[in-house]
């Protein structure tokens, strides 16, 4: 936590602050202390040493001789008065040692404290002068020793001596000892108090930190309403105003954003309504222009039919003009509501393999029927064209779409080229009219609906400007394009391609293909047993990803799918293929031991069916899910391909 | 179309007529009237009602062997006539046609569902019209026969 590893550097490196304040302290108290012990010791030596010099030499004088227990008796009582004495020592003039304490038994401290060992090997050969003399003397054991010489003169003055004292600073090392234990006690407890002290201070400091740390990651985690509003007068406080304001304008933006987010769905769901009133409009529209065409075209289909009596030849040719100009008419009350139909979503396109030559020659046809004498349609279609794979009505619906608009666009009696050529994957289809052709900025926008070349042309040629769209609206949906070439003035081309039936499906072109992805070998072993010997080519994988690229590849009319693969899940490949343009539309059956209708039917399931099933159910509802879509599609194209 | 064409054209309409009632119910009196005119000039006895309630009246009074109903009719629908003819017992068993100038799909497969036999989309072409009329007019009579024999 970033909270406790401020505070504890804090901490840390104030205790070490006062650690060392107090460790330097000690030092210098300890150097000052020892000198000062040092030298009191050293002046206790020297007074003690001027007094004590007149006993001992006195004694000496008098008992050298005579009575020794009496000397001893003196010297002995002379050094109980200084407890830092360890020995003493009598010197004559010439300096020769004459008495040393040594041979004394000096109480209960004496043995320890009379080894003074070097005076005796190396005794000292001092000249005794007058003037008392004091020295520090190290001895090879490392100890030290105040020594003083302090001369005596008898009163008569008969005999001179010296007397020499010893000292020892071994309170100066017990004196240290004591206060370093004093020292000690004092040190912890400042150190204590240094710890205490940080403490304090560094949660009086560091507390604002702390809560704009925890307000900042608050805001940060979303919750805008926060504020942190702290008063402690400071950089602190400027700091949290700043967050709490920017929180706030956060807050009012994220606000803003919602409301015009809100906005803009209600204009969406306005516009979406808008669209679809006017697709209903034009759905309506369209089948209102029909009923009158009933009455219209059934009576000139009366007339030319003989049931009305017989028509001379100027009454046959003038109906001929009529149901012509019919004809019309329908094409476009019908064109009209293929485009409302495609702007609902339900335009349909349901790929099979098919003969591109019957279709093109019915659209000729049909073309022709309408258009009369003023077309020239020249149709060139080769007679070894493979079989394509595409929707044959919609295509058709393409083509003659794509005529219908070169002939607007051609001069009167000029020729509309109507080709139809083999490529490497498949067979091109090139539309080419000898017309204004469509200038560069223009070659974008003729797909557009209701777009003509200019308003004029609208007078000029006619029509709705619905065609190009539709023409592209279906060949996006069959995964083809259209292509235009065009030199203003020069005539315009349109192309498409659509792919070869044996390059898309790899199978016999008219069966319906399954693809089976399931790792139960025995649900598919079965189950593809029964249904090839029903008429179905199946293919199958036990994998997802195998599936994938099997479906990719082979293109299958419907799909039997597990939703416990051993690769993954199988609801993911299902709504993958319903997302796929290539695959959306297809047709997938569920067939699983896990009850997941709902979910399976809203991933876009065509069908839903719980393991263990029976082949002939799944073929059942293959037939089911496959119907649902067949009628539809046929009835369409045969009432869109009729004019 | 020569005369002679119009003469076996003639000959052969009174054929497939055969006295065959047929009832054709819309909104539309120009369509009525056509429809009218082509199927006495085909030989079949036309009667024609101009909203769902007549049509239903005419159906159980005449006993129509065929119906002809447009769906889009103002107060009662093609949908709702449909229903009611179904329901009633000696309506139930003529075959409807639907006319209607409708033609998505789902109309199509709905009006299947709902009892009629078959669907023509206006504007029609008479031809096939009557093709189809005749068509379903010959699968009932192969069914009254099939019912009636052993």
């Amino acid at each position: 936590m970033v909270k406790a590893g401020i505070r504890r550097r804090f901490v840390v490196a104030l205790s070490a602050l006062v650690g060392l304040v107090v460790l330097v302290e000690t030092a210098v108290l300890v150097v000052f202390a020892r000198r000062h012990v040092r030298e009191e010791i050293e002046q206790r030596a020297l007074a003690y040493a001027e007094l004590a010099v007149v006993p001992v030499c006195d004694a000496f004088a008098r008992y050298s001789q005579s009575g020794i227990s009496k000397l001893h008796g003196i010297v002995h009582d002379t050094a109980e008065l200084n407890p830092d004495l360890r020995a003493l020592a009598v010197y004559d003039t010439a300096g020769e040692l004459v008495f040393h304490s040594d041979s004394l038994e000096v109480g209960a401290r004496a043995p320890q404290l009379v080894h003074v060992g070097p005076e005796r090997e190396r005794p000292l050969r001092i000249p005794v002068g007058e003037q008392r003399r004091a020295w520090t003397e190290t001895l090879a054991s490392g100890e030290d020793f105040y020594v003083v010489l302090v001369p005596y003169v008898e009163e008569w003055g008969a005999r001179r001596f010296a007397a020499g004292f010893y000292f020892s600073y071994d309170d100066v090392r017990a004196a240290m000892r004591a206060m370093a234990a004093r020292i000690v006690v004092v040190g912890l407890v400042a150190l204590l108090l240094g710890v205490a002290f940080a403490w304090i201070l560094s949660a009086g400091s560091l507390g604002p930190v702390e809560r704009l740390t925890a307000g900042a990651r608050r805001l940060a985690e979303g919750e805008l309403g926060h504020r942190i509003a702290l008063a402690t007068g400071d950089e602190f406080e400027v700091l949290s105003e700043a967050l709490d304001l920017m929180a706030a304008r956060l807050a009012s933006t994220i606000e803003d954003l919602e409301a015009s987010n809100q906005r803009l769905g209600r204009l969406n769901e306005e516009l979406r309504e808008l669209d679809r009133v006017k697709g209903d409009l034009l759905a309506n529209v369209s089948h209102e222009l029909r009923t009158p065409l009933t009455a219209i075209s059934g009576y000139v289909e009366a007339f030319q039919e003989g049931l009305l009596g017989e028509l001379d030849e100027a009454q046959a040719a003038s109906l001929e003009v009529v149901e012509r100009n019919l004809r019309r008419l329908r094409a476009m009350i019908d064109q009209l509501l293929s485009y409302s139909r495609m702007e609902s979503g339900r335009l349909k396109v349901e790929a099979r393999p098919f003969a591109l030559a019957p279709v093109v020659r019915h659209v000729a046809e049909a073309v022709t029927a309408i258009h009369g004498k003023e077309l020239d349609l020249r149709c060139r279609l080769p007679s070894d064209l493979p079989e394509v794979y595409g929707d044959a009505g919609r295509i058709a619906q393409v083509i003659e779409n794509l005529v219908t608009n070169a002939v607007k666009f051609s001069p009167p009696g000029a020729p509309v080229e109507l080709a139809a050529e083999a490529t490497a994957h498949g067979v091109e289809v090139a539309v080419a009219d000898r017309g204004i052709g469509i200038p560069e900025p223009e070659r974008e926008k003729v797909f557009d609906r209701f777009y003509q070349v200019d308003a004029s042309a609208r007078r000029r040629f006619g029509g709705m400007g619905l065609g190009l769209a539709i023409v592209r609206e279906i060949l996006e949906a069959s995964h083809s394009e259209i292509r235009l070439e065009s030199r203003a003035g020069g005539g315009s081309v349109f192309r498409f391609e659509l792919p070869c039936a044996a390059e898309r499906t790899g199978n016999v072109p008219g069966r319906v293909r399954v693809a089976l992805v399931d790792d139960d070998a025995g649900f598919v072993q079965a189950t593809a047993a029964h249904l090839s010997s029903r008429g179905f080519a199946v293919e199958t994988a036990a994998t997802a990803a195998q599936g994938r690229a099997m479906i990719e590849r082979v293109r299958p009319d419907a799909v039997v799918l597990d939703r416990l693969l051993p690769d993954g899940d199988g609801f993911e490949l299902l709504a993958e293929l319903g997302k796929s343009p290539a695959t959306r539309g297809l047709p997938v059956i569920v067939a699983t031991v896990r009850r997941e209708r709902r979910l399976g039917l809203r991933l876009g399931a065509a069908a839903y069916l719980v393991k263990p099933v029976a082949p002939e159910r799944v073929e059942e509802t293959l037939r089911e899910a496959l119907g649902a879509a067949t009628p539809e599609r046929e009835e369409v194209n045969v009432e869109e391909m009729t004019p | 179309m020569s005369e002679s064409d119009t003469v076996r054209t003639a000959a052969r309409a009174a054929a497939e007529g055969a006295g065959k009632t047929i009832l054709a119910i819309d909104d539309e009196a120009d369509v009525l009237s056509f429809l009218k005119l082509v199927l006495e000039k085909r030989g079949y006895r036309a009667v024609t009602a101009a909203n769902g309630t007549e049509g239903l009246i005419r159906a159980h009074v005449e006993q129509p062997d065929l119906i002809l109903l447009d769906i889009m009719m103002e107060e009662m629908d093609g949908w709702e006539t449909l229903r009611l003819l179904k329901l009633d017992e000696t309506s139930r068993e003529i075959p409807v046609v639907i006319l209607s100038a409708r033609a998505e799909p789902r109309d199509k497969i709905r009006a299947l569902q709902e009892g009629a036999v078959d669907y023509i989309t206006k504007p029609f072409s008479v031809r096939d019209s009557l093709e189809k009329i005749r068509a379903v007019l010959d699968d009932a009579a192969d069914a009254a026969a099939a019912g009636a024999g052993p």
